[in-house]
């Protein structure tokens, strides 16, 4: 084990620098959101579009090469790497590189505690958000991994990445000719579960792929297999129409009737109705998005306990405009709208929320929201209900300081 | 016991065979001198032995395992130094000494502080700012400490000057504990292997076309030259070892490849009467460029 | 650096080459009887050979009795009678033959040779290049 924990030390020290980098992009994602959260901002699109670009271009792109990274001073593709002759196994290498991954999977989410303790996260908040932030960087590893496994070096990595792109394009381009624009919209459940699957082949090529390489270096076989993998997840979201098996899909027992309640979107805002207090706790500083809310059946308390990030002045007019409309069917599947119309919000598109539910409207939402709605959509939900599992949270404005206080 | 056996070893790139049926013998205790032109099959070998590459045919056998087996126990008694191989040239000296040690449990601190002063390779220098000369160095001083019972080298000495080729030969020497350990050298500098080893090899198109005691093969190896009389040669249906057989006015001369006394006495008097016929020893060198160039099958000694 | 001179030619056995020069040096006055001789692995890394040829080589000068192994100092040159007048001739064996052959080639008989050997044997005495 100490001769595995030898060759990350080894890495590490290579990679410090880069390591380096990507923390300070983490933070300075993460602090770029808490501005956001804190400032009014609205206007300045271009920070905006600066804070979406860090956490959707820049980090992603380094936390790809950081992949690569680890890999390229120790390459397992055939010839003679220096490793190979010395007294490692390729289990080992293997170990010590997954080892080392897997560190630089969390960093992001430990980067992130001290922002969220910053603004009252709940062990139960930490826990989703820390999930939601890991899967990023794993998902963007399990991107990389076969690219890197496959290359000999970085330059190498960067051509078959290229590679891989086009043959993306290649491969959706095949789908789009081949499904065309079907009459018959894909039933959510079919949606997910070919996700997931697709999900499924690709880790399995990726172990399988690194497997080879490492222990046997045959980069062509790995090539063929992920090549292969490529098509069947072609074959996948052409022909796969099952859905998920109902016990996977998400209980929804409906329980009781939908309470419809609109809340401003700011830390500190509540409102009442009906018994039902909504407060939002914080605006959850990591961009991509969470504010939490919490619902009661009791009153509030005092606005003193409030962050004192609450806006002075609850009365200035706020710019968001738009109602997000988020509703969940039967079959787990969520979909969400966004609407400048409070006449479309009736009762009966309402669905049901699970009790704590996360969801990131960028990975979410359907595809046609418009550009200039992005930044504000930013604030993602959060929602912990007491006592209640149904409820349809709305984030406005305006309109509701008629109701109550805001 | 052998410390490296091939038995029938072949190599297939595509349809072209690099290795064919390859026989090599290396017993303990010697410095396997392995020569052979350009693509004639040395690295491939090498990278066989060394399991970076597999077989398609046959059999290798390094330290009594089968090569496609190499594990670590065998390999912290391997040294390996290749012009091929790149190190990590990110790494300083010290901390490639540093990176390397935990894996070799007979790695020897002290004879790593002496190889140290005597390669004069400054240890916080980067890798990759060295020159050539101490590049090959530091592969090789990560390579000895740990007193490897082989160590095999493949082309150690291409680019480098006169004086790094000694201070390299003076270090492989210096781990030396005799009849424990061997060398596997292969190299173009032949000039540099001659005086070194003690077994000779010859690959040529993938096979070998012989391997034996280095005194053996200088010793059945001779240049003739010979200066005629009055009486005409008889050249025709030479020995089979005679190689490059020719003859300008009254000057013969050949390369005679089974060297022996006797036949040395009767063919002189026998075809050459009335001449001055002169043997001369050859450099392994020139013995190698004969062979390369001579296309004649029967190289191997007499009777093998 | 080594008691004793040599140059190792390509293409001769090396064992002959030191056995030839160890000699010379013992019979030439160079190594003296008592003088301590080089170590295998001196040997081996002066003259860049193997070890084991270094060994072989000790072991034969011990074997024709020119050095002799001691077990606390190592290998000495041995005492003997200085060399016969045969042996010390017999070192020069490899130049004479030399030296007959190209006077065979320029066509000089044997008189005409040892007139040039004692020509020059003179010129070098009294020049005092050699001793």
């Amino acid at each position: 084990m100490s001769l595995t924990w030898h060759i990350v030390r080894k890495d590490i020290t290579r990679l410090r620098w880069v390591i380096l980098l990507w923390v300070v992009a983490l933070a300075g994602e993460m602090t770029l959101a808490s501005l956001q959260a804190t400032l009014d901002v609205e206007g300045h699109t271009l920070f905006y579009m600066a804070a979406w670009t860090f956490g959707n271009v820049f980090i992603p792109v380094i936390g790809y090469g950081l992949v690569m990274g680890l890999q390229d001073d120790d390459p397992v593709t055939e010839g003679d790497s220096f490793w190979m002759t010395r007294p490692i196994t390729g289990g080992r290498l293997l170990s010590a590189k997954a080892l080392l991954l897997a560190l630089l999977c969390l960093l992001p989410a430990v980067i992130s505690v001290p922002f969220w303790l910053g603004h009252d996260f709940g062990l139960g908040a930490l826990r989703q958000s820390s999930l939601h932030v890991l899967w990023r960087q794993v998902l963007i590893s399990l991107l990389a991994v076969p690219f890197a496994v496959i290359s000999s070096s970085g330059a190498k990595f960067v051509t078959n990445t290229l590679v891989g792109m086009v043959a993306v394009l290649g491969l959706w381009l095949l789908y789009r000719l081949v499904a065309g624009g079907g009459p018959t919209p894909i039933p959510d459940p079919v949606l997910v579960s070919r996700g997931w699957l697709i999900l499924a082949i690709w880790v399995f090529a990726a172990g399988a792929a690194a497997l080879n390489q490492y222990y046997r270096h045959r980069t062509r076989r790995s090539v063929a297999l992920l090549v292969t993998a490529a098509f069947a997840c072609l074959a996948v979201s052409l022909w796969w129409d099952r859905g998920v098996p109902a016990a996977l899909a998400a209980g929804t027992a409906r329980r009781a009737e939908p309470v419809l309640i609109e809340v401003a979107a700011r830390a500190g805002a509540h409102i009442s109705r009906d018994g039902h207090t909504v407060r939002i706790i914080s605006v959850i500083p990591d961009f991509s998005r969470t504010i939490v809310l919490e619902v009661s059946e009791s009153e509030p308390e005092s606005s003193a306990t409030y962050p004192a990030s609450l806006s002075e002045n609850p009365d200035a007019p706020h710019p968001q405009e738009h109602y997000l409309l988020v509703s969940q069917d039967d079959g787990r599947a969520m979909t969400a709208e966004v609407t400048r119309n409070p006449e479309e919000l009736h009762a009966d598109r309402v669905r049901y929320f699970r009790s704590t539910l996360v969801f990131n409207p960028y990975r979410d939402l359907p595809g046609n929201v418009p550009s200039n709605m992005a930044p504000w959509i930013a604030g993602a939900v959060l929602v912990k209900v007491e006592g209640r599992d149904a409820a349809l949270f709305r984030l406005a404005d305006p309109p509701a300081r008629k109701d109550g206080k805001p | 016991m052998n410390v490296i056996e091939t038995h029938q070893l072949s190599r297939r790139y595509g349809k072209a065979d690099a290795l064919h049926g390859l026989d090599l013998t290396v017993p303990t205790g010697s410095i396997f001198a392995f020569i052979g032109a350009n693509g004639a099959g040395k690295t491939t070998t090498i990278k066989v032995l060394m399991n970076l590459l597999e077989p398609t045919g046959g059999i290798a056998r390094v330290l009594g395992v089968d090569s496609r087996k190499l594990g670590p126990r065998q390999r912290e008694k391997i040294g390996y130094v290749s012009e091929n191989q790149k190190l990590p040239d990110w790494m300083t000296v010290r901390q490639l000494l540093d990176y390397c040690r935990p894996f070799y449990p007979t790695w020897d601190r002290d004879l790593e502080a002496k190889l140290l002063k005597q390669f004069e390779l400054p240890p916080d220098r980067r890798i990759r700012q060295l020159s050539r000369g101490m590049m090959m160095k530091a592969a090789l001083l990560s390579s000895l400490p740990y007193r490897p019972k082989l160590l095999v080298l493949d082309e150690p000495f291409s680019g480098l000057d006169p004086l790094v080729r000694d201070e390299f030969v003076r270090g492989m020497l210096e781990v030396s504990q005799q009849s424990e350990w061997t060398i596997f050298i292969s190299s173009h500098d032949i000039n540099e292997v001659e005086q070194l080893a003690d077994r000779v090899g010859l690959i040529d198109a993938g096979r070998m076309q012989f391997a034996e005691p280095i005194d053996a093969l200088m010793g059945r190896f001779r240049r003739v030259d010979v200066t005629l009389g009055n009486a005409e040669p008889r050249l025709e249906s030479p020995p089979p070892g005679w190689l490059e057989v020719e003859r300008m006015g009254n000057h013969v001369r050949f390369v005679d490849s089974q060297f022996s006394g006797e036949s040395f006495e009767s063919y002189r008097s026998g075809r050459f009467p009335d001449a001055d016929v002169v043997p001369a020893p050859m450099k392994l060198r020139e013995i190698f460029v004969t062979l390369a160039k001579s296309r004649r099958v029967q190289v191997a000694p007499a009777g093998a | 650096m080594l008691p004793f001179s040599i140059q190792l030619e390509l293409g001769l056995p090396i064992t002959e080459q030191i056995l030839f020069a160890v000699k010379k040096a013992v019979v030439g006055g160079q190594l003296r009887p008592g003088d301590k001789f080089p170590s295998v692995r001196a040997l081996s890394q002066e003259l860049k050979i193997n070890p084991n040829t270094a060994h072989k080589v000790v072991a034969a000068l011990v074997a024709e009795g020119v050095l002799v192994t001691t077990p606390a100092v190592g290998s000495i040159v041995a005492a003997r009678g200085d060399g016969g007048r045969v042996e010390k001739a017999e070192l020069l064996g490899a130049e004479v033959e030399r030296l007959v052959v190209e006077a065979k080639k320029l066509g000089l008989d044997q008189d005409a040779v040892l007139e040039a050997v004692a020509a020059h044997w003179e010129k070098l005495t009294e020049k005092r290049i050699l001793r």
